[in-house]
């Protein structure tokens, strides 16, 4: 088996258009990843203020000094301070003089990245009309509860599916800690998990149909067929390379993704609650570090690539052709799921459809989805689901490719 | 040691392609002679097992040709196959011998043997894309003798070879018909009169005659015409 593997790996890498594509991947992840920080800068009034490098250091600099520190009363009282420096007209507030004076840089700049947050913690809990003018702990914490509260009603979460996430609420400190997600935060970020994913399945689509399909257009097929091991074990052969490629690629873009995060953001920590490191995540209820999601993504990642490999080999057999098969690939794998939404009154399409790959990896629309599978009475969160999902998924397709496989017919030539 | 094919037939939608076509082979050389579109290809497929027939059974001393156990004893030349442009005669046999279960080290004394039987030594570590097309009729003659097949089934075999190889090829089919079972089809006749054993005719994918070359008085070729003669 290992000698077969061993040659269809060989076929594969033989072809131009595999190299062609992983370097346009690659570039385009390395572009998506850095280019931002590498290339551009920040004008303000039309005068140059900072390179993006410059203003991402900075911005880091100042989170990592802010790191392990309670977000509580004197923390607190300190943005509130802070903010005395921030000029009341808007106009004002976004001038080159006020952005390059030292008034902004050493006492507003520095409280920016934990400021966001309370914004986020506050924003959907705020009572209509009402108005804060000193944000305490008590209030921060109160309002943060409210605004979860709406937000479970407005996604129509059932009554079981409150108590649960009630009961990950209390798993969490009564008051968070601000810590700098770096890397991980990244990574699980639009940049990271999800970006290589899009880029696995446009990889899949066109350098893994032809694994087939080749064989029955160059008419190779018949001599492999009536061979002692030409059916069951070349299949299995043929979707192990697949596999193989497949994960490689992923590997391979996560690894230059991750290298390039960790330069230009640091590690951070990998303790950071969801809540502080990622701002749309302030009033997630679940207890998960910003590290332990990065991990499931990126396992959650390679899985569904390798879903997404034997889906689309068993799907070129089937169909016998490999345009066929990238085009379903790629229109639904990323342009239907990524274009379409299911709204949340639709609950068990809704549920499914960001489990798709490419929807489950954006960590606000799937990975963090509160809505809930429950199976058998027991609860489990989307990622939870999706990795049972992705398995059997993968298992019913290597099925339905091998039957078809096995029993091909050579005719009509 | 006999092959039987048992009431074979293929029919696709309106058109019947092998009809009822029964017949018995022990060790020897089978010369299947038919015009274009008789049926023969179809039938050999069947017999390879890479066709499934409407009905009927092709059984080697008991194995179904759908078995793993059929396909060990079986080499097959197809008419028209490919081949990976960018693999060497050496990685393409190399392929081939794993597929058909060879260990490493018994294909490449296999693969040194056959490539000098086919005269391929000196390019076998040239890309098959340079290959002209004689060149792939002997590489994919090589890849079908690979395992010491009982059953070798060949279709069309000598087309692209030139004269002097196809003489050669002939002297190796009537050696190899000695222990086994070779089935050749073509529409040439002069390809297996003088190396076939039996003679079958099929015309319009019915089994028009099946009797050994001795019972044919005369020239095969007069006979094949009077055969075919309409």
């Amino acid at each position: 088996m290992k000698r077969l593997i061993g040659f269809e790996l060989k076929k594969i890498l033989k072809k131009k258009i595999l190299w062609i594509t992983f370097a346009v991947c690659l570039i385009f992840q390395l572009f998506l990843t850095s280019a931002s920080y590498l290339i551009s800068s920040r004008y303000v009034d039309g005068k140059f203020l900072e390179t993006k490098a410059d203003w991402f250091k900075t911005d880091r600099k100042n989170s990592e000094n802010l790191s392990g520190r309670k977000i509580d009363d004197t923390l607190l009282s300190e943005i509130e301070e802070s903010k005395k420096y921030i000029p009341l007209s808007k106009d004002e507030a976004e001038s080159y003089e006020y952005l390059s004076s030292d008034n902004y840089n050493k006492k507003v700049r520095p409280y920016e990245g934990v400021n966001r947050l309370v914004q986020f913690m506050l924003a959907d809990g705020i009572e209509k009309g009402a108005s804060y003018t000193t944000v305490t702990q008590k209030v921060l914490y109160n309002t943060r509860h409210k605004g979860q509260e709406k937000l479970w009603d407005s996604s129509k979460l059932s009554d079981s599916e409150k108590e649960y996430w009630q009961n990950k609420e209390e798993k969490l400190p009564d008051v968070f800690t601000y810590k700098y997600g770096g890397t991980f935060e990244n990574l699980v970020g639009m940049g990271g998990c999800y970006y290589i994913c899009m880029f696995v399945i446009f990889f899949i689509a066109i350098c893994i149909t032809g694994i087939f399909t080749d064989e029955h257009i160059r008419r190779t097929d018949q001599l492999i067929l009536c061979t002692k091991y030409g059916r069951i074990h070349s299949y299995i052969a043929k979707i192990s390379a697949g596999c193989i490629i497949t994960t490689c690629m992923a590997l391979i873009l996560w690894i230059v993704t991750f290298i390039c995060f960790t330069i230009i953001y640091g590690k951070g920590d990998f303790s950071a609650m969801v809540q502080v490191t990622m701002v749309s995540l302030s009033l997630y209820p679940g207890d998960i570090t910003i590290g332990q999601a990065a991990v499931i993504m990126t396992i959650l990642l390679f899985i569904s690539s390798l879903m997404f490999s034997i889906i689309t080999m068993a799907l070129s057999e089937l169909l016998n052709s490999s345009i066929g098969t990238m085009a379903i690939i790629i229109v639904t794998g990323v342009f239907i799921a990524r274009l379409v939404m299911v709204p949340e009154n639709f609950k068990f399409l809704h549920k499914i459809w960001n489990m798709i790959p490419i929807n489950l990896l954006k960590a606000d629309q799937g990975f963090f989805n509160i809505h809930l599978w429950n199976v058998f009475g027991a609860k489990f969160t989307l990622w939870q689901m999706a990795f049972a999902v992705y398995i059997i998924t993968s298992l019913v397709f290597f099925l339905i490719g091998k039957r078809k496989y096995c029993k091909y017919q050579i005719s009509g030539r | 040691m006999k092959l039987l094919a048992d009431r074979l037939s293929k029919q696709y939608k309106n058109k019947i392609a092998v009809d009822r076509v029964s017949a018995e082979f022990t060790n020897g050389v089978y010369g299947l002679l038919g015009a274009n579109g008789a049926g023969k290809t179809t039938f050999m497929r069947m017999v390879c097992g890479i066709l499934e027939p409407t009905s009927g059974t092709v059984t080697f001393d008991g194995i179904d040709a759908g078995e793993e156990e059929y396909r060990d004893i079986l080499g097959y030349l197809p008419q028209d196959f490919g081949y990976y442009p960018d693999f060497t005669a050496w990685d393409f046999l190399m392929y081939m011998s794993a597929l058909k279960g060879f260990d490493k080290k018994s294909a490449h004394r296999r693969i040194e043997e056959l490539l000098e039987f086919v005269s391929l030594a000196d390019v076998a570590k040239k890309k098959i894309k340079t290959y002209s097309g004689g060149m792939k009729q002997r590489l994919g003659i090589a890849q079908a003798l690979l395992n010491y097949p009982k059953i070798l089934v060949m279709d069309e075999p000598t087309a692209g070879l030139d004269p002097k190889e196809r003489v050669r090829f002939r002297n190796v089919i009537e050696g190899l018909g000695k222990e086994s079972i070779v089935i050749l089809s073509t529409h040439i006749v002069s390809d297996v009169e003088h190396i076939a054993d039996y003679i079958l005719m099929m015309k319009g994918g019915r089994l028009v005659f099946n009797a050994p070359r001795g019972e044919i008085a005369g020239g095969l070729e007069e006979f094949y015409l009077d055969e075919f003669d309409d």
